[in-house]
């Protein structure tokens, strides 16, 4: 348990889910803020991970309007360091709103537009912002090559065994690639872009769609999870930090 | 964030089949995590009608027991409860014990702020002292409270209804 963990914060993160999170798991970790969003600094980490943020305001924290700027921030502030901290070999997890500026395309459901965020095309594929909170279950994909099979083991370790499990899930976006039953990518069997789990979950907008995705860029490492594991399977952080690790 | 929790707390805590979606083993002691609130144990009501019945001290093992066992989610969840009218807190620690089997309980008024409450109970776990003492414990949970005035039991068309007031810390 020797990798470092970095958690990023700022007035409109939710960081707090996952700092419970890494307290069960025993795992130190250090908050940075947006000053620390930096190659130079995200390279003192094995492991930095996005929260995701908060739409309505909390504490004088959050509000519409800061959970848009906190997504444009990743787009407009951190997206050239990001991209030198993955090519160099870093590893990132973004988690559940994060998750949104990821592909190349982002849409919130109430107003079907993307509302002026711009996404960083890490990853092929489009999102849109889910219609619930509460549990949802997820199935881990099944691949025939081993490379495919080895990620989605590593990252979810014990739940990869597993048919369905169940996890938390606050309005995360939801990812496929062409149509909305499309989540397997071109080259998942091969090795670069990969779903490793999707919602069968029954609400028809969620049903099939991807829920938790990998890739490899450069020399780095991404995990996109779109829902909240930190209230009953906290162990898939430590699982993904493992993986993300080797 | 305080209603949207709420949603998420009452769609959990209120439906059996979620709660039990949302319990986890923590590998090391072995012990239940409820929705990320650790240290639960799973015994056999039996075994807990047996203790109720050797002794003479119901009510206050039932107050100490519903305050345990709601304080760790105003812990855990200390953040997104605190703004949360105190009613709407009863209802959840309320349906939370109604999912969890110590009976059928429903808030028929709660006027916290000028500290009443009243809780209807149209089936518990066997000992009106004993839920009594419950629904206590749970009022300190949640109103953060040192006392509890006695809560009295009253039957009421085949209701039993208890009520109560709190002084506050």
């Amino acid at each position: 348990m020797a990798e470092k963990v970095a958690l990023y914060y700022d007035e409109a993160s939710g960081e707090r889910y996952e700092e419970k999170a890494f307290k069960k798991l025993g795992r130190p970790y250090t908050k940075i803020g947006p000053k620390r969003m930096k190659v130079k600094e995200l390279e003192k980490f094995d492991v930095v991970f996005i929260p995701g943020a908060f739409p309505l305001k909390r504490h004088g924290k959050g509000g519409f309007i800061s959970f848009l700027r906190f997504l444009k921030r990743l787009y407009n502030d951190y997206s050239e360091e990001m991209a030198k901290y993955l090519e160099g070999g870093g590893r990132m997890v973004f988690v559940c709103a994060s998750v949104g500026v990821l592909g190349r395309s982002i849409r919130f459901p109430y107003f079907h537009s993307s509302l002026g965020v711009k996404t960083l095309s890490i990853f092929d594929f489009h999102g849109v912002y889910g219609p619930k909170i509460g549990t949802v279950d997820l199935s881990p994909i099944r691949y025939t090559s081993k490379w495919a099979s080895d990620v989605v083991k590593g990252l979810l370790g014990k739940y990869s065994e597993e048919e369905v499990f169940t996890t938390l899930y606050f309005r995360g976006p939801v990812m496929f690639y062409g149509g909305r039953d499309d989540i397997i990518h071109p080259s998942a069997e091969k090795g670069g872009e990969i779903m490793v789990a999707k919602y069968v979950d029954r609400h028809p907008k969620m049903y099939g769609g991807g829920a938790i995705a990998y890739r490899e860029v450069g020399e780095g490492k991404v995990v996109a999870c779109s829902v909240h594991p930190e209230f009953s399977t906290w162990d898939l952080f430590e699982s993904m930090i493992e993986y993300l690790s080797r | 964030m305080e209603s949207e929790f709420l949603k998420l707390a009452k769609n959990i805590l209120s439906n059996p089949q979620q709660l039990y979606k949302m319990m986890a083993l923590h590998e090391k002691d072995m012990r239940v995590s409820v929705m990320g609130v650790e240290g639960f144990l799973i015994f056999p009501s039996r075994f807990f009608e047996e203790v109720l019945s050797s002794t003479k001290n119901r009510r206050e093992i039932g107050r100490r027991l519903g305050k345990t066992f709601f304080e760790g989610f105003m812990e855990e969840y200390s953040f997104e409860l605190e703004n949360l009218p105190k009613r709407d807190v009863l209802d959840v620690a309320i349906s939370l014990s109604r999912t969890s089997g110590y009976g059928d309980f429903r808030v028929k008024w709660g006027k916290l702020k000028r500290e009443f409450f009243r809780i209807e109970v149209r089936e518990g776990l066997g000992d009106e002292e004993f839920i009594a003492g419950f629904v206590e414990g749970l009022m300190m949970a949640v109103l953060k409270a040192d006392k509890v005035e006695e809560v009295s039991i009253r039957r009421e068309r085949g209701v039993t209804l208890l009520e109560g007031r709190v002084r506050r810390k």
